[in-house]
């Protein structure tokens, strides 16, 4: 059997412990970085037993959210404070009011780290650009075209000093861009801010990952044209938690195996098994068979297994859990190919 | 209007989540049918006072964005261009205050205020 067929991986942010997240916008930057050094080692740990083949980078713990993280070192946007996002929900957005400059590295911590540790197994979650652009006020740049490139150029920038520091080993790039599908009439704005942030970068696997979208479709469409090598996708969320049922929240895989189909390019899937919204742990059997059901359209080799989407909002047994089972049923799912 | 005829329009302008608003404004007056003139509401607010007073008794402008954190400083500067075409005008801002940082909307609001 093939060592490649059906890796199973994260999506990025875990929850982090009491002792960090109680006090993280109050540490200064050394006291961050030993209190999120040791939650990555332990959130580690909870992989390593969990039996992941692709462990991240430890959970995200150097950091406090997806938007708020990179934009606090960039030079040209400033926050005023909390805004709405939805329902009463909130987050600080920032303004856009002149060039955007990167004055310090996102992710450098992180890699360091893992690096130091000997880790090769590890996938880095980067907010991309479009999403950036979306959530962030426009007061600077011409149109909402111009700002996302300009936040491409950025993350372009980003991953080439981590691919820098990481050396000749492949290095897998996940670009995170739960807002690609929110507005139809951009997706050339899409498809054109993610290529930037990747263009000319050698030796790195390239994953997207989407979640909650209301139409796969609009991304399945750009998906020949896109530089992206996996698309990690949330499906368990719009699934039923019936083991008999029809997996009616699995109908994109078809979509996406005829997306995947007009490109000679070698793509593949990140399926997600688990719902990272509820706390109920999915059992062996119905991850299984959501396995299962993606391999009739998915060769298990460009098939991978994770969760919908970072699992930050349950609690860390909870998400060992989830995780754990994923990772039995693909080992049950393995023994069969 | 009919089923049909809000379908149509809403392929033009997709109702999503913030542009709601936008969307119902735009249906009236993009449309090319009858409809448009026998609109009879006391105030539309637009962009554009001049078209809002031919479909409405007391014409309104967006004044203040509420997308941006760009603050209208020269708000009484740029509503005197209509003081003589509109005794009267209603002026207010283009969407919900609260997807701005609250001291940001304080201080629209002061403004709106202070024009009166």
């Amino acid at each position: 059997m093939n060592s490649d067929y059906l890796l199973t991986q994260e999506i990025g942010s875990f929850r982090k412990p009491e002792y960090l997240s109680r006090k993280f916008r109050s540490l200064d930057e050394n006291e961050l970085n030993e209190l999120a050094s040791k939650a990555t080692f332990e959130t580690i740990e909870l992989y390593e037993k969990a039996g992941l083949d692709n462990i991240g980078v430890g959970g995200e713990m150097f950091r406090w959210e997806m938007y708020e993280h990179p934009i606090r070192r960039l030079d040209g946007i400033i926050v005023h404070g909390p805004v709405r996002s939805f329902d009463n929900r909130y987050y600080n957005k920032g303004s856009v009011v002149n060039k955007l400059k990167r004055i310090k590295s996102f992710h450098m911590e992180e890699i360091q780290l893992l690096k130091k540790l000997k880790k090769k197994n590890i996938k880095i979650p980067i907010t991309g650009p479009y999403t950036l652009m979306d959530w962030s006020f426009n007061e600077y740049y011409r149109d909402r075209y111009e700002l996302a490139m300009e936040f491409g150029k950025i993350v372009n920038q980003e991953i080439r000093e981590l691919k820098e520091f990481w050396g000749d080993d492949l290095l897998h790039i996940q670009i995170d861009e739960p807002a690609a599908t929110t507005h139809p009439a951009e997706m050339t704005t899409v498809l054109d801010s993610i290529n930037e942030s990747v263009r000319d970068i050698n030796g790195i696997e390239v994953h997207l990952h989407v979640c909650y979208s209301i139409d796969y479709g609009l991304l399945f469409n750009i998906v020949p044209d896109l530089k992206v090598d996996y698309y990690n996708l949330e499906f368990a969320n719009r699934d039923s938690l019936n083991l008999n049922a029809d997996r009616i929240g699995y109908a994109d895989v078809k979509r996406f195996k005829d997306a995947m189909d007009v490109t000679s390019r070698k793509i593949g899937l990140g399926l997600g098994v688990t719902d990272v919204h509820i706390d109920d742990i999915e059992t062996v059997d119905l991850i299984k068979n959501r396995i299962k059901y993606a391999l009739k359209f998915i060769e298990p080799d460009r098939l991978r297994i994770n969760p919908d989407c970072g699992l930050r909002t349950r609690s860390r047994e909870v998400g060992y859990n989830k995780l754990k089972n994923m990772v039995d049923a693909t080992r049950e799912v393995l023994k069969n190919l | 209007m009919n089923n049909n005829e809000l379908k149509q329009d809403e392929t033009i302008v997709p109702p999503i989540a913030h542009d709601c608003q936008r969307v119902f404004l735009r249906i009236p007056l993009n449309s090319k049918n009858s409809h448009i003139n026998s609109l009879k509401v006391y105030s539309l607010i637009t962009e554009d006072p001049y078209l809002s007073s031919k479909y409405s008794n007391l014409p309104g402008y967006f004044a203040l964005d509420s997308t941006s954190t760009k603050l209208e400083n020269d708000l009484p500067g740029e509503l005197k261009r209509f003081v003589d075409d509109f005794p009267e005008l209603l002026i207010t801002h283009n969407n919900y205050l609260d997807f701005l940082p609250r001291k940001i909307a304080d201080k629209k609001v002061e403004l709106l205020g202070g024009v009166a």
